[in-house]
């Protein structure tokens, strides 16, 4: 078994306010093999993205924090180092594909332009026919077009296609999608995710997928990680995941959820606390069925049974 | 008055910003001051007690004759006060702080005018002899007033205006901004110059003249917020609702469309004092021998020789200005949306 | 029929040039008909240009029809209405809007913004006013002392409700919503389309439900209207259409949702949309049809107001089932 690409260990977030420190995700633990797409699944306020942003090095400057933990990227631990260190790592290695392609990209500058940009930025010579070999692994048909257009004469799902080329330039080895096909139509989202499942098979490219949608994760991921209010409440492979959710908030997820056959819904009363109310013990406490007075101390992490890897963070048993 | 939350909480975090606020109230309490500059910057008594009788030279007119003199003019309170059958009867009196106006000319002393500072004139006289002080304080005090006046004016015609653009669209929008454009291609310098030159030059008609330029940049905004206020969700929301028109515009655009005006009165009365400035500096501006900072800083220049005279208006123009500066970086940062809010 | 929409053709035009000369226009809605009956509610599907959220709005009157007509039992909403007859048909028709954000104004108390409505149509004085906005309140399961705060207090599920019942204290015959739940997250989303369904049930309005999530429609509505580049391309009971499709692109559109069975991976679509400046003649869909042939290249007609198709080669009744 090879150590896995990325290993996040530990990681807790925040951002400086006036008033203070404020934590927004609290010990957060998860791995991402070679080759493997793991999602990490959420609503908002639960910490994905500023998760997703820490490990691209994207936190917001200033304000943002690491307050603990470890991210090892291929074993570098990626905040030991100089900044350049982290750059060359992060050139080669990772790259991040966002939610609105249309705000990503320069609205003045022609796409060719601003896919050298990505050399240039890391100062690395220019490689013309990688633009459009990747061009062509995302499905255009015609990258001349494509390379010599303004980003406003394309299409939400061309521009999309566009960053993940983008993002393939450097041939990286683990994509971070925060959101990808949150602001596509249903149909260019099947193709987007196509073209990222088609990466993983052919290149070997991890990918980390951010979403709130659980039929992406059930269709295109190989394990998750759900996280509540800055906490990971639970980590499983998504088929034993899907047949058998173990975490509370996990089962009220999944039944919220509207489904094609056009079944009931089991809303889950209240909301999500925002981080100026985060306690201690189980943060989804207040909302839940099997409430108990235990839950006001930090939740255990139970691992899964019968050899599935994974565990949850309550004090239920997995029977109930 | 309903004050929102919205504006208390904006009211704090402009207090926080504490040289914003520590300006605020200078300049405030300043421009009160100055208003009521005839209190205490003045060559005639506040009030004296004379023959039994109480004088207040200041709210009444008395004539040379009601002391003794032969004239039927106001009497000369320095002359009066100078002389020794005037004391014989006086009991007492309470004088200005400043007993200089800024119109007197003081041509008496050894030297012709203008005099380096003294203990009689704090800042020194200025070529005809007026107090530098006196004149200043009173220059303080025409040129914030019209530089508030001017700010309010333009800022009335730029919502009226721009206001009406934005909402109604269309052809008003259309026709009203080609009238904007030939309007503001007119050379403002000259045609102030030529309006003052047979309109006379009070102080009136140059506010006129100038707010009537004034409101083009401003209205620009308006505009602007305008159309991109009637398209929210809860306009639209209270014209499904069968809301009018003019209550839309008052209650619900209106309010919220102010936000980027009110950042800007700051940094507009900065406008107007230096271009009240500089109109007068050329000699365009308020007539003579009307107290202005422009007038003083052009004798200024002229007399180099005396430099009490342009030093003291650069520094006060210089505090001036940076204290309503930091007034305006107070109110931007008051009006941060990041700052405070979620 | 509570509601009902003939012909509506809603378009934009492009200028360009240097006079402005009109050189194009964008046909946002192609000349399409639709019935509501008293408490139904009726699903309009699409993905991003098919027309379904400027139909929404032309029904209520904030976008300009270029051709057709709107009409509210019976009675045709158009300006040469009189200012009384507009109000009492504002007063049946009743909007809310995607954006929690921006749907409520920032200045104003929930009070103020929930009154503001039922005191200019006269329905409560100022003096009942804030007996009638609590029981509104309850009415969307938020408490009263939500009454004297500010929107920003308030989370994105909380302000939806918010709207709701600013829409309701009209006591509307028909309420449209506008991708309501679209911003919002999974769990809030379950709690909002509950309480829509309680009033639906509760206080008998009509509904019509925009969205482009198929899975929320299928939760609400009775009846439903796929729209493709601003045409009706199938209509019909919402369940009829789920289990069977019959025209090539609502199969598309389902086949294309992922679903929790990984056993049943999406199915892709192939081509891009045409551009809605262009119409392609004849079918909308053709290009991007599997089973499209020459008789496409003329325009396919719906067959029926209440359910139907409108495909030269509509898909047979026994395929694959939902």
């Amino acid at each position: 078994m090879s150590p896995p690409l990325l290993e996040v260990s530990d990681l807790s977030l925040g951002v400086q306010t006036p008033e203070g420190l404020l934590q927004l995700t609290d010990r957060v633990s998860f791995s991402i093999d070679e080759g493997e797409m793991v999602a990490l699944v959420g609503e908002s306020g639960c910490g994905k993205s500023i998760t997703a942003m820490a490990i691209a090095g994207l936190l917001p400057d200033p304000g943002g924090v690491k307050v603990h933990g470890q991210v090892l990227l291929d074993g570098n631990d990626l905040w030991q180092g100089s900044d350049e260190n982290w750059q060359s790592l992060r050139a080669s290695t990772l790259s991040m594909i966002f939610q609105e392609p249309s705000s990503a990209l320069n609205p003045l500058i022609p796409i060719a332009a601003q896919m050298a940009e990505v050399y240039s930025l890391k100062k690395l010579p220019l490689e013309p026919q990688r633009l459009q070999e990747s061009l062509t692994e995302v499905g255009i048909p015609d990258p001349q077009r494509i390379l010599k257009s303004y980003p406003h004469e394309l299409s939400g799902g061309m521009l999309q296609r566009v960053m993940i080329a983008m993002a393939l330039l450097l041939k990286p080895r683990l994509i971070i999608a925060d959101e990808p096909t949150t602001a596509l139509d249903v149909t260019v989202q099947a193709q987007v995710m196509d073209i990222l499942k088609r990466l993983q098979r052919e290149h070997g490219t991890s990918i980390l997928l951010i979403t709130h949608n659980l039929g992406l994760v059930a269709q295109y991921a190989k394990s998750l990680y759900v996280m509540y209010a800055g906490r990971i409440v639970e980590g499983a492979l998504v088929k034993d995941f899907l047949h058998q959710p173990l975490h509370p908030y996990s089962h009220g997820l999944l039944g919220a959820l509207p489904q094609l056959d056009g079944r009931p819904l089991k809303a889950i009363d209240g909301s999500v606390p925002p981080p100026t109310e985060f306690t201690e013990g189980c943060r989804f406490a207040p909302r839940c069925p099997h409430h108990q007075d235990l839950c006001q101390k930090i939740p255990p992490w139970k691992s899964r049974k019968n050899g599935q890897m994974g565990g949850y963070a309550c004090i239920l048993e997995e029977t109930s | 008055m309903k004050v929102s939350e919205l504006t208390s909480r904006r009211w704090r975090n402009f207090k926080s910003l504490r040289r914003a606020y520590i300006s605020l109230i200078f300049l405030t309490i300043s421009f009160l001051a100055s208003l009521a500059s005839p209190l205490w910057v003045n060559e005639k008594p506040l009030i004296f007690s004379w023959q039994g009788n109480i004088y207040t030279p200041i709210f009444s007119f008395y004539a040379d004759d009601d002391f003794g003199g032969s004239f039927k003019t106001e009497a000369n309170y320095r002359q009066l006060f100078d002389s020794p059958s005037f004391k014989k009867d006086l009991a007492w009196s309470i004088f200005p702080i400043i007993s200089h106006d800024p119109l007197e000319q003081n041509l008496t002393g050894d030297e012709p005018p203008p005099h380096p500072p003294s203990t009689l004139h704090l800042l020194g006289t200025d070529t005809h002899g007026r107090d530098v002080l006196a004149r200043l304080i009173y220059g303080y005090r025409n040129g914030m007033a019209f530089s508030l006046l001017l700010t309010l004016i333009t800022g009335v015609l730029a919502i009226v205006i721009g206001g009406i653009q934005g909402y109604l669209g269309g052809k008003v929008d259309f026709l009203t901004q080609r009238f904007i454009e030939v309007w503001s291609s007119l050379p403002f310098l000259y045609v102030v110059i030529a309006i003052g030159s047979f309109m006379g030059r009070g102080f009136t008609m140059l506010l006129l003249v100038m707010a009537i330029f004034g409101w083009i940049g401003l209205s620009y905004y308006m505009r602007g917020e305008f159309l991109k206020l009637k398209n929210q969700n809860y306009v639209l929301a209270c014209r499904v609702a069968g809301i009018g028109n003019r209550r839309i515009f008052f209650n619900h655009i209106l309010p919220n469309a102010l936000t980027p005006l009110v950042t800007f009165i700051p940094f507009a009365v900065i406008g107007g004092i230096s271009s009240l400035t500089a109109l007068d500096f050329l000699g365009f501006g308020l007539n003579p021998p009307t107290p202005s900072w422009g007038e003083l800083l052009s004798i200024g220049l002229d007399n180099r020789f005396a430099p009490w005279i342009a030093i003291s208006t650069i520094v006060a123009l210089f505090i001036t200005l940076l204290l309503t500066a930091f007034v305006g970086e107070g109110v931007r940062e008051a009006f941060d949306p990041k700052g405070g809010q979620k | 029929m509570i509601l009902q929409g003939k012909g509506v053709h809603c378009h934009y035009e492009i200028r360009g040039g240097l006079f402005g000369r009109i050189k194009g226009a964008v046909h946002a809605v192609n000349g399409v008909d639709l019935h509501l009956r008293d408490g139904e509610a009726l699903g309009i599907v699409g993905e991003s240009g098919c027309g379904k959220s400027t139909l929404g709005r032309a029904l209520v009157g904030l976008e300009p029809l270029q051709k057709g007509e709107v009409l509210l039992k019976g009675k045709a909403l158009n300006a040469k209405q009189t200012h009384q007859e507009e109000m009492e048909a504002r007063r049946s028709l009743q909007m809310i809007f995607q954006d929690p954000v921006t749907s409520l104004n920032p200045r104003l108390t929930i009070f103020e913004t929930l009154s503001e409505p039922m005191l200019v149509h006269g329905l409560c004085s100022k003096e009942n006013a804030r007996e009638r906005v609590t029981k509104l309140l309850q009415k969307v399961e938020l408490s009263s002392d939500a009454m004297d705060r500010y929107p920003h207090a308030f989370s994105g599920g909380q302000r939806q409700r918010i709207s709701i019942a600013r829409a309701l204290g009209l006591e509307p015959k028909v309420l449209i919503c506008d991708e309501v739940v679209s911003a919002l997250d999974v769990s809030v989303q379950a709690q909002i389309l509950q309480l829509l369904q309680k009033l639906k049930k509760e206080e008998g309005m009509a509904m019509i439900f925009i969205s482009h999530d198929l899975a929320v429609v299928r939760q609400l509505c009775d009846r439903l209207m796929v729209l493709y580049l601003g045409g009706v391309v199938e209509q019909g009971p919402c369940q009829d259409i789920f289990n069977q499709p019959r025209h090539p692109y609502t199969r598309a559109l389902l086949d294309a949702i992922p679903s929790l069975d990984p056993e049943r991976p999406p199915k892709l679509l192939k081509g891009e949309r045409p551009s809605a400046q262009n119409l392609p003649s004849g079918c909308s869909f053709q290009s991007r049809c599997e089973h499209s042939t020459d008789a496409c290249k003329l325009p396919p007609k719906l067959d029926s107001s209440e359910y139907g198709w409108a495909c030269h080669h509509p898909l047979a009744p026994n395929s694959q089932k939902t």
